[in-house]
């Protein structure tokens, strides 16, 4: 293991002036499993493009690799000398099957011009052979699980000759139990010579199996650790250059009021099973458990998007029927839903249209149409109310932050003076600090006397910030926790038990 | 999706069979071998230009031209016919009006592709293009009077049976050639790499492009073979009538589109068969030609073939969201 | 797309409509009372709009044109938008105005959008005329070289010449919303109830006479559904011809009868080999000459009378402003060939 297999020297990126890398040395050996730990903005993402030949960095920099300096590096060059990026989205086609998407890029990259189906069957099945994990090969890409899916890109990368895999965020949307097969996948390439580098910002799973972690802050390399050296929150410290408290917070709730969502004993068709619960003012109520146990189908039924089959639903002790979205808004139960990009907000749309788009009925002058006063008020007030950073209200949504997207879909939804506030997943995606920030309003809404229901399969997310959790599980509600009463391992253990 | 498919396959050909066995309990004459034989003929000429639309509508963009390219096309090949006559033969005639079809195809992919124009307004664009021109060009003139050998060659049948009545039919060599490039056509979007990668872009161009897939390449093959078989439709098209008319295609690309969609291509892209395409053509024609020998009023036409479309489109739609919805659940429990 | 489909169409009908001024009713133009009297040595002015210059329909019209022109003695002459445009056609007819030509002959794009320009043309004297536009406001006379209850009904006698006056027809159209194809096809069923009872149409009338492979193949569809079917009236001028072609390929020229409206040298050789047994239009030709011998005669002062006599077109009948003339002509293979368009 004398030479890495690639060595960065110097290497620094400016695009227009903004300087996304500064200086920086990095090193990934053979085989190694690398992690590159940093926030949203930090340069990770320089660092993937100029590793696989996509920008070319600044004049000055050298690259290396196997011993051998690179000039003019290309995309095709990167491939050519085994280096692959599975990219979040995984860049797979969903319409044609598993076999293909392995050997096809294969077979193109090798100006074959038939297709022979067996022998890409049998590049395929090589490929999973190497890995030891079975798919079914005629399946389409798009009707298998995104964990499997994560399997036919590695399969796709091995058969165009991997030197060094990088995974872009590879366990952002992937149950515990995925991730662990997926681990076990990248510690068996590594017995076999390939190094994998894992880019991300949450990195708990993947600590356990790294032999190195650099870290990067504002494009400059802050170091390079033992996997063993760190833990969540020495990684958070460098990565944020500051230390985050995690806090907890137990909401005021008055448990004696009367409670102003109830629900008794609801169910829908295989979706979720007797579900009865009941969320008092001021009160966070932490609804957690596994990708697919029904946490979402159930509050998409208390929104309105479906109906519950069976049992009630109560608002402020009134049986309700909550036929539609817009029945749900009525009765004052907002939703802020957990794919913030598609579902919550129009992308391209400024700020200001989206901030107040729930809450058009009442920003009118008595000729029905719009009060510019009304609406220029309602928009500055949301916008420093919850501190969404922007240059302009009319700057289209799709250019902000993701945690100032998050900041703008709870905006929309506290305008309309909701007695019931459902966060779906509210810290997706978003970078350590963003996170902690959204807490706090959380905290906030709590405090004004908003009830929460809080969804998330981040345990200590709903430990820190709830009085009670529930979790839940194949459709069904199988504990109930006080969180003073109980530690976030509890929590997790009644969750992987489950499994 | 390949099973999803082939049951979309297998759901047009059900609707085949129903509408078959309903117009022949209403006229008997439907069920027979000369009828199929004309039906076949009838086909051929959707049938040649849905190859195209449906490669097209795989690789995820849709092309509103063919048919302007066709009556560019076909017109070249009528002027050539009317002028040098005698001099040519068929082979001659499908091969000009091949190139130009294959040039103007190719003119709309450079446009698409290098401008990143949406294909549906490149294509408009450019229809209005190559058919004012024509009509400007050729001053509306209807072309006919084409050479014996040219009429001749549009009544070849591979064989020719008779009916009760004595009226002669078989196998017309228009349908022989739209069969032809039926077979062509599964062959290459079944077994080149080429044909997988028109697949694969449809399915998601951004996966292809990181995939090191040549999109230039693929838009170009693309478009230029709807040219081709525009430029083949528009020669079966002078096979068949024997007059060539600036306006005899133009306005026909829903009719091509709806066939196609209704064999399971999705405007999406990434999904549709060549099977598919043809059992999509065959019901559409199958409709109008049931109608008449069920004796419904002409008036009636248009409204059945709309709502046959918008049932098995909306049928086969529902029961894809119904696939996924019970994948979501298995993976759920 | 569907706006696509939607500018397709409105072009394609724009040019079929232009085309179709061929097979529609022929229209007269219409002369205009002479207004200044030009200096005796100048010949007339008259000039000839057409709906859209360079389609062979209009090329023909020019000839006689051209013809009236030479026999005349006129300054005659033909002009017209490139495209069958209503705006331009306007424009041409204000020019012209402008220019102060002695008479205007129109064949109107858009009847309407033409009144404000026949008012001018008519303060400044100018006679203007019209051709297959009946309810012209603003014209001195509209002509036109056929009556359409006639030629309705001289379709239907021509049919029962070829199938015999019993047994069961067909009828195309261009449209269902083509006026005049559906105007002949009303007079014509009116008119067999009483002069052909046994005459049975077998389906509502097909909508496929302005595409061959249309019309050939529900011509094909008709033999199969209609066993018995002796003959077919085809409106616009490619269902006649679909159809002959679908009866020569199954062998039934001689028990299926095709008449209709065809352009004569497209129509030739099916005529010729009997899988179309005659046809009938009017001459393009006769509607360039007419508007010039009408324009001139009202600018020499004369009144236009009924009854009155056309030289070489006959009686013409007055109604109205309508000046019409009854001059329907059959196509066969004899002639077809010769009529030169």
């Amino acid at each position: 293991m004398a030479e890495p297999f690639i060595r960065l020297r110097n290497v620094s990126k400016h695009y227009a002036g903004v300087t996304a890398l500064n200086n920086v040395d990095f090193t990934i050996d053979q085989g190694e499993i690398h992690c590159l730990a940093g926030e949203n903005g930090s340069g990770k993402s320089t660092m993937i493009k100029i590793i696989s030949g996509i920008v070319p960095p600044d004049p000055g920099s050298t690259i290396e690799i196997e011993g051998q300096p690179v000039h003019h590096h290309h995309a095709i060059d990167a491939i050519d000398k085994g280096i692959q990026v599975i990219y979040q989205d995984l860049s797979l086609f969903p319409n044609l099957t598993v076999a293909e998407n392995i050997a096809l890029g294969q077979m193109v990259a090798g100006h074959v011009r038939l297709v022979d189906w067996k022998e890409l069957r049998r590049v395929a099945e090589a490929a999973m052979a190497r890995i030891n994990v079975r798919l079914p090969l005629d399946s389409a890409v798009g009707e298998i699980s995104i964990a499997d899916q994560q399997l036919v890109a590695i399969c796709r990368a091995l058969t165009r000759g991997v030197k060094l895999l990088i995974m872009d965020e590879p366990t952002a949307s992937l149950t515990k139990k995925e991730v662990d097969s997926l681990l076990a996948v990248v510690q068996d390439m590594k017995s076999k010579g390939i190094a994998t580098m894992f880019v991300s910002h949450k990195l708990d799973e993947v600590l356990a199996v790294a032999d190195r972690v650099s870290v990067i802050r504002d494009g400059q390399m802050v170091g390079v650790y033992n996997g063993s050296e760190l833990n969540d929150e020495t990684l958070t410290m460098l990565m944020t250059g500051r230390k985050v408290e995690y806090s907890r917070f137990v909401p005021q709730a008055d448990m004696t009021a009367g409670p102003v969502l109830e629900c008794r004993n609801i169910s829908r068709q295989s979706e979720y099973e007797d579900i009865s619960f009941c969320l008092r003012p001021g009160e966070i109520l932490g609804l957690t458990g596994l990708l697919g146990s029904g946490r979402t189908e159930l509050a998409l039924s208390l929104f309105g998007v479906s109906q519950p089959d069976r049992g009630e639903i109560r608002v402020e002790g009134q049986p309700v029927k909550i036929n539609s979205v817009q029945d749900a808004a009525r009765l004052g139960i907002g939703y802020v839903p957990e794919n913030r990009l598609t579902q919550g907000l129009i992308n391209v749309q400024p700020v200001s249209s989206n901030l107040i788009v729930t809450t058009l009925q009442k920003l009118v002058n008595r000729f029905r149409l719009f009060d510019q006063a009304k609406v220029k008020s309602a928009i500055s007030r949301w916008v420093s109310e919850l501190a969404i950073k922007i240059p302009s209200t009319e700057s289209p949504v799709q250019t902000l932050s993701g945690g100032n997207q998050q900041r703008v879909v709870l905006a929309k939804w506290i305008a309309t003076d909701p007695k019931v506030l459902i966060l779906d997943g509210p810290t997706i995606g978003i970078d350590v600090a963003a996170k902690h920030s959204i807490h706090e309003i959380i905290r906030d809404l709590a405090n004004k006397g908003i009830a929460i229901l809080l969804i998330s399969e981040e345990v200590p997310e709903v430990y820190n910030n709830c009085n009670r959790v529930l979790v839940m599980h194949k459709g069904r509600i199988v504990q109930e926790f006080n969180t003073g009463a109980c530690t976030p391992e509890d929590i997790q253990l009644c969750i992987s038990s489950r499994n | 999706m390949k099973t999803l498919l082939r049951r979309h396959e297998a759901y047009v050909l059900l609707i085949i069979i129903v509408v078959s066995i309903i117009i022949t309990a209403v006229n008997p004459s439907f069920f027979s071998l000369e009828n199929l034989f004309d039906l076949l003929k009838s086909m051929s000429l959707m049938g040649v230009f849905a190859i195209g639309m449906l490669f097209v509508l795989i690789s995820g963009g849709i092309d509103l031209s063919f048919t302007a390219i066709a009556t560019v096309s076909g017109y070249a090949v009528a002027l050539a016919l009317l002028r040098y006559g005698d001099s040519l033969n068929i082979f001659v005639i499908f091969l000009l009006a091949g190139a130009i079809g294959i040039l103007l195809g190719a003119f709309n992919a450079a446009i698409i592709y290098f401008f990143r124009i949406p294909s549906i307004i490149t294509t408009i664009a450019t229809s209005n293009v190559f058919y004012g021109i024509l009509t400007v060009l050729s001053e509306g003139k209807w072309l006919y009077g084409f050479p014996t050998w040219f009429g001749d060659f549009a009544n070849i049948r591979l064989f020719t049976l008779y009916s009760p009545a004595g009226n002669p039919y078989g196998l017309s060599i228009v349908t022989v050639i739209w069969l032809a490039l039926v077979l062509l056509a599964w062959f290459i979007l079944r077994y080149t790499v080429l044909g997988r990668s028109i697949y694969a872009m449809g399915g998601s161009p951004s996966s292809a492009e990181r995939a090191g897939f040549n999109l230039l390449r693929l838009n170009l093959f693309v478009y230029a073979f709807i040219g081709l078989m525009a430029g083949f439709g528009s020669v079966i098209q002078a096979l068949l009538v024997q007059t060539v008319a600036p306006n005899s295609l133009v306005g026909k690309e829903m009719d091509v589109i709806a066939a196609v969609v209704l064999g399971g291509a999705s405007l999406a892209g990434g999904t549709g068969s060549i099977m598919g395409t043809v059992l999509g053509v065959a019901l559409i024609t199958l409709l109008g030609n049931g109608l008449t020998l069920m004796h419904v009023p002409s008036q009636w036409y248009d409204v059945v073939i709309g709502l046959v479309i918008l049932v098995s489109v909306g049928v086969s739609a529902y029961r894809m969201r119904k696939n996924i919805q019970r994948r979501v659940i298995t993976e759920t429990a | 797309m569907k706006r696509k489909q939607v500018l397709v169409r409105i072009f394609s009908l724009l040019v079929m409509l232009s085309m179709l001024a061929a097979c529609t009713p022929a229209a007269a133009p219409t002369a205009a009372p002479a207004a200044e009297q030009p200096a005796a040595a100048e010949p007339f002015e008259i000039a000839v709009v057409v709906k859209i210059t360079g389609i062979p329909w209009f090329n023909v019209v020019e000839t006689g044109v051209d013809r009236a022109a030479k026999e005349l003695g006129v300054n005659a002459y033909q002009t017209g938008p490139a495209q069958a445009d209503p705006a331009q056609q306007v424009k041409i007819v204000e020019d012209l105005i402008a220019k102060g030509v002695d008479a205007i002959a129109v064949v109107p794009n858009d009847a309407k959008a033409l009144e404000p320009a026949f008012q001018k043309a008519k303060e400044k004297g100018i006679i203007v005329i019209t051709h297959e536009s009946p309810d012209q406001v603003g014209t001195d006379y509209d002509f036109e070289l056929i009556d359409n209850v006639k030629f309705g009904q001289h379709a239907w006698d021509q049919l029962v010449k070829h199938m015999g006056d019993t047994g069961e027809y067909a009828i195309f159209v261009g449209g269902l919303t083509v006026p005049l194809h559906n105007f002949w096809a009303d007079t014509g069923i009116e008119y067999a109830k009483t002069k052909y009872p046994n005459l049975k149409l077998v389906t509502e009338r097909i909508p496929c006479g302005e595409d061959q492979e249309l019309a050939r193949q529900k011509t094909l569809e008709l033999i199969k559904a209609y066993p018995d079917l002796k003959g077919i009236v085809g409106f616009g001028s490619l269902g006649p011809i679909g159809a002959a072609q679908a009866l020569k390929e199954k062998g039934l020229t001689d028990k299926i009868a095709v008449v209709g409206t065809v352009i004569p040298s497209q129509a030739a050789p099916y005529l010729k080999e009997g899988s179309m047994k005659e046809g009938l239009l009017w001459n393009p030709a006769d509607a360039g000459y007419g508007m010039v011998w009408l324009a001139k005669y009202l600018l020499e002062g004369n009144k236009i009378t009924d009854g009155m006599e056309i030289p070489g077109m006959g009686k013409a009948t007055l109604d109205g402003t309508l000046v019409k003339l009854d001059l329907i002509m059959d196509i066969n293979a004899e002639n077809a060939e010769s009529l030169g368009f």
